[in-house]
């Protein structure tokens, strides 16, 4: 019994990592394909690799992608920041409502938003392009930055804030010595997520481009249609080691800090 | 005389519209150990918090070293403060913890590394100065909060119920090391806390705080022997209190005559007959006896629990309920008779001013 037990709970793991890393694995295999459709495997190449660099059109909307990730990821960290700082520590009639209004726009289709937007920069004639994109992005980004940061805010916070200014901190030195070093890993998981949100965004960025500010993922999209071309294989598999690579890193890092506190 | 530190004159907050410190008046003197007590609720630590300037006084004053720091704020004013869960910095090792306030002050740094050191070794922490907060242990987390309060040589040190969080073992030992450290620094201490051993174990005196006023201030033996208040009597140890009316009076004697046929011979402090008057007794101060005597009452052991040091008893006297404290009390069983007698001097009648 208790074998069996055992038998198919390994199969059941196996199972959910093949559904979730298969597609992956497959993606892959594929940027390394000979043939040009994603359908048969006809030998191996290293050529999409270079070809990447010659699509002018893919690259372009890449570097685009990642200005926009870039700017709206600094913006709404920045602001999303000091909201959710300044919703912790200030009270003010209506606190309460803007509390609950901030999870509206996380909790709304996107497809409402991009057109809410849409209409707001149409009504102040403001050409659709890369600025309209960023704003987008900084707008939907921000609460995810509150929610983020306000989650390392507590009742210790204060009470380390407090201790801080009766050894004679300014505002400005509470702030800077003791609250950002204490909310740091949810400004770095907040940044992290407006950073992903808007580097994959279809949607609002659909509703919000215009034209000459292609992303990624729109020029991506838009090449279902004629068809996925190898390069873009090759183009997602660099970035997926660029993540692999990142998340490598961090865990390094982490599992260092772990050990020197064992040790100590 | 001793100099007066801090002054609380006319002290009143309110939040919103609970009013929790009514008109307190307050004197602490340089050097002492000062204890705010009273059960929780009662608004002793708003009263330390409105000392460090960590909130705002309603109305009233708070001076400071003959200065008026009503309006200043926290970091200005020279008390540092140590908390009830230390608020230590976690992002911080023991040294810049402690290094925190002489950065801020912008104390030299060849000074502050001496008083950094000076602290360290006080409170006992050689050898920790690169740890984190979290690497240490709770009693070592007090002696950073206490080594991070000190170290700015500030006259006063306020103390929030600062060894609640800790095991009873290791808060005995706090108490008296908080004590030596004291006494040792010469500085004022303002000590919160709900826990009335502590209280007077450590302070030179006590106020007990009721509904945000002062009910008594005094050193903790008066505060136990001769409470003034109904409230002081029961919030401070274990007591008997009851209620009669002075039935006799001679020259130097008067008797009060308590409920169910109890009479005491008290002292007389010019009493009228028919006067009501509230007696406290403690339980350790009766005359126990399984023989009758002269004025002693006769009650039955309806209790007996044993609690190592000593044993409680207690004993009906018709519907009246005696809790009684006794060092040795094999002699007495359950549903025993005893007699028993209070000499006049443990018998502490409220209302009398203190001599």
């Amino acid at each position: 019994m208790e074998h069996k037990n055992k038998f198919l709970r390994n199969l059941f793991i196996i199972l959910v990592f093949i559904f979730l890393y298969l597609p992956i694995a497959v993606l892959v295999i594929y940027s390394f394909n000979k043939a040009k459709t994603n359908i048969v495997f006809t030998g191996f190449t290293t050529k999409w690799y270079t070809e990447l660099f010659k699509n002018r059109d893919l690259l372009e909307a890449f570097i685009n992608t990642i200005i926009i990730a870039v700017t709206s990821t600094v913006t709404s960290t920045v602001i999303g920041t000091t909201a959710a700082v300044g919703l912790y520590k200030y009270k003010f009639l209506g606190k309460n409502f803007v509390n609950k209004l901030l999870y509206i726009p996380i909790i709304i289709p996107e497809i409402v938003l991009g057109i809410a937007l849409l209409s707001v920069y149409t009504l102040m004639n403001l050409n659709l392009g890369m600025f309209t994109l960023i704003l987008s992005h900084i707008a939907f980004s921000i609460p995810f930055v509150i929610t983020s940061v306000r989650s390392t805010l507590s009742d210790t916070t204060k009470k380390i804030e407090e201790a801080a200014e009766d050894l004679g901190a300014s505002k400005f030195k509470v702030f800077k010595e003791i609250t950002l070093p204490l909310i740091r890993p949810g400004v770095i998981s907040g940044a992290t997520l407006a950073f992903t949100l808007s580097m994959d965004d279809v949607v609002i960025s659909y509703f919000t481009a215009g034209p000459g500010s292609n992303t990624l993922p729109l020029k991506i999209y838009s090449m279902i249609k004629t068809g996925i071309t190898p390069d873009v294989n090759a183009l997602t598999s660099l970035m997926l080691l660029t993540v692999i690579i990142i998340l490598t890193i961090s865990i390094i890092y982490q599992s260092r800090k772990i050990r020197k506190k064992v040790v100590a | 005389m001793k100099r007066v530190l801090v002054e609380l004159k006319n002290l009143s907050k309110k939040f919103g519209k609970e009013h929790v410190i009514k008109d307190l008046n307050l004197d602490i003197y340089e050097g002492e150990f000062l204890t705010l007590l009273g059960p929780s609720g009662c608004g002793k630590t708003t009263i330390l918090r409105m000392i460090s300037g960590l909130e705002k006084v309603t109305s009233g004053k708070v001076i400071i070293d003959g200065k008026d720091v009503t309006d200043i704020v926290p970091a200005k004013r020279e008390v540092n403060t140590i908390f009830q869960n230390f608020a230590l910095f976690p992002h911080m090792t023991v040294w810049d913890n402690i290094d925190f306030g002489l950065k801020m002050h912008k104390v030299p740094r060849t000074e502050a590394d001496k008083r950094i050191k000076d602290a360290i070794n006080l409170v006992k922490l050689k050898g920790f100065e690169n740890r984190k907060p979290d690497e240490l242990s709770g009693g070592q987390q007090q002696r950073v909060a206490i080594a991070r309060g000190i170290v700015l040589n500030h006259k006063v040190l306020l103390l929030d119920e600062s060894l609640a969080s800790l095991d009873l073992k290791l808060k005995r030992e706090m108490q008296i090391e908080l004590k030596k450290i004291q006494k040792q620094l010469g500085i004022t201490f303002i000590y919160v806390t709900h826990d009335q051993d502590e209280a007077l174990t450590m302070s030179d005196r006590i106020a007990i705080i009721n509904n945000g006023t002062v009910e008594q201030i005094d050193t903790p033996e008066n505060i136990y022997r001769k409470p003034h208040t109904k409230f002081v009597a029961d919030f401070i140890g274990e007591a008997n209190i009851l209620t009669g009316k002075i039935t006799k009076v001679s020259e130097n004697e008067a008797v009060v005559s308590l409920p169910d046929n109890m009479d005491l011979t008290i002292d007389n402090k010019n009493y009228q007959v028919g006067e009501e008057k509230t007696v406290v007794i403690r339980p350790e101060c009766f005359d126990i006896s399984s023989i009758e005597s002269l004025d002693s009452f006769k009650g039955v052991v309806k209790e007996y629990i044993y609690d190592g040091m000593i044993t409680k008893l207690i004993v009906q006297k018709d519907n009246t309920e005696l809790r009684i404290n006794l060092m040795d009390a094999s002699s007495f069983k359950e549903g025993s008779d005893v007699y028993l007698k209070v000499p006049k001097k443990y018998i502490i009648v409220l209302g009398d001013k203190n001599e």
